[in-house]
């Protein structure tokens, strides 16, 4: 197994790096440009979250990161991102203006439409399952909680994609999937023990 | 969606210590204990502020950018707590908002720089996302009138304080912290009052912090407030296995926390 974790210097990437090391992953490097993935053969990536789409999605392509996460998806890796980091796999945000995504699972990030309810969605909010996935592997029905920071979601064109959904004043994903790369909505990495399990399934994926 | 029961945890040159109007700084020891602890009780989330009087701190560390000993706290308590965690506390500027994220911040909460230049909200909104930035308010009674407060230079502000959380929402604050300097550390409760008018003029969660005593309190401001969040220090402190009684206390009363 090797593990890329890329940097895109606003996430919490340090709340990653914590959940590596508690569940004994060890083996990742850090990925902050093109040059970190020369000669490496990554099993599993990850791109944790926060920061806006905009700052996210400019610092992937002013690395020249965006086509090797093409590759990566053509070629089988396994990928996981997180909140922002799962939002630029889409086909544009509208975070700050229209902004170009990766347009790997194609879908649109807009603002959450509340009705009564504030803004951003802060909080442990329950999930529900729509699509049985080895991510969800030994967690338990009380254990569909998890902590959300984000005030835009990810709408995605093709419900196929959808594996399980949270409600906010209005139904969303929480967790996406195409092939080997997945997308999460909450944080995994700060969702107490279910979290972890989520990030250990993930990097269980063969 | 859950209510929020967070602790708030403030720091002084390093040390975990206990506050009462702003003042009167009671030392209670090792930052990291009380870190482990609430993760085991499966905390909501924790708020870290740094108090240290940042000109003392920052020259035993002149080469340094930033308070080198807090980034030292920072990652070392982030490293024991798998719920977000909040650091505050002396940033100034983008580079120290970048260092507090990738050294265990899962979101930041900015006060003093803040208060006379409120175009820096955005700037870090628009880099860091809006729901990664607390805002923190400080207020003191003056003359029956609700003042916002500097700390760092301990004056109040002439200038409208519900205008002025009004202004910090609108620049791209995710949440607001309002902590009262005169119910702090005083277990009389919550003030009520403030925090009710607050959450009226505001559109984004509002995180109310600063007298709580006993569960009591807790409960008695969410009957009167509709809070997605609620803060609290001292209360944590000094009672055995704190967090989870009152959480237990509060799911009793039928208020949805976790």
């Amino acid at each position: 197994m090797n593990i890329g974790i890329i940097n895109t210097n606003t996430s919490n990437i340090k709340s990653v790096y914590n959940a590596l090391n508690y569940l004994n992953f060890r083996n990742y490097k850090e990925i902050r440009s093109l040059k970190d993935t020369e000669k490496e053969k990554f099993t599993h990536l990850i791109l944790p979250g926060n920061g806006s789409f905009e700052s996210n999605i400019k610092k992937i392509k002013n690395e020249c990161l965006d086509n090797f996460l093409n590759e990566s998806f053509e070629n089988n890796i396994f990928f996981l991102g997180i909140c922002v980091g799962m939002q630029i796999l889409a086909t544009y945000g509208e975070e700050n203006g229209k902004v170009d995504g990766l347009d790997i699972i194609p879908g649109r990030v807009e603002k959450i439409p509340v009705k009564e309810k504030k803004l951003p969605h802060i909080g442990w909010n329950n999930i529900t399952i729509k699509k049985n996935d080895k991510l969800f592997k030994n967690l338990s029905e009380d254990e569909l909680i998890f902590y959300f920071l984000h005030s835009y979601y990810f709408n995605v064109s093709d419900g196929i994609n959808n594996l399980s959904t949270v409600n906010y004043d209005f139904e969303f994903p929480a967790v996406i999937n195409k092939k080997n790369f997945y997308g999460i909505q909450f944080h995994p990495e700060k969702s107490q023990s279910q979290g972890l399990k989520i990030i250990k399934n993930f990097l269980e994926l063969r | 969606m859950k209510i929020r029961l967070i602790p708030i945890l403030f720091l002084k040159d390093g040390n975990l210590v206990r506050s009462e109007n702003f003042d009167l700084h009671q030392i209670l020891g090792d930052p990291f204990v009380q870190v482990e602890r609430y993760n085991t009780w499966n905390v909501d989330e924790i708020i870290y502020i740094n108090i240290s009087n940042s000109i003392n701190y920052e020259t035993k560390n002149k080469t340094e950018q930033h308070p080198k000993k807090f980034l030292e706290v920072m990652k070392k308590a982030s490293e024991k707590c798998f719920s977000p965690i909040v650091f505050g506390g002396g940033i100034k500027n983008l580079n120290d908002a970048k260092s507090y994220f990738q050294n265990g911040a899962d979101k930041i909460s900015v006060n003093t720089s803040f208060i006379e230049n409120t175009d820096l909200i955005s700037e870090f909104a628009n880099i860091f996302g809006s729901q990664s930035i607390i805002v923190s308010v400080d207020v003191k009674i003056e003359n029956n009138i609700y003042k916002l407060y500097n700390s760092k230079n301990e004056k109040t502000y002439d200038y409208d304080l519900f205008d002025y959380v009004k202004e910090v929402e609108k620049k791209g604050a995710g949440e607001i912290l309002i902590n009262s300097v005169d119910r702090d550390g005083t277990s009389l409760g919550y003030d009520i009052n403030l925090i009710k008018k607050i959450n009226n003029v505001i559109n984004i969660p509002l995180i109310p912090c600063g007298g709580v005593g006993t569960s009591e309190h807790i409960s008695e401001l969410l009957e009167k407030v509709d809070l997605s969040a609620v803060a609290a220090g001292n209360i944590f402190n000094f009672t055995e296995r704190s967090y989870e009684k009152i959480k237990n206390f509060l799911k009793k009363k039928g208020y949805n926390f976790r």
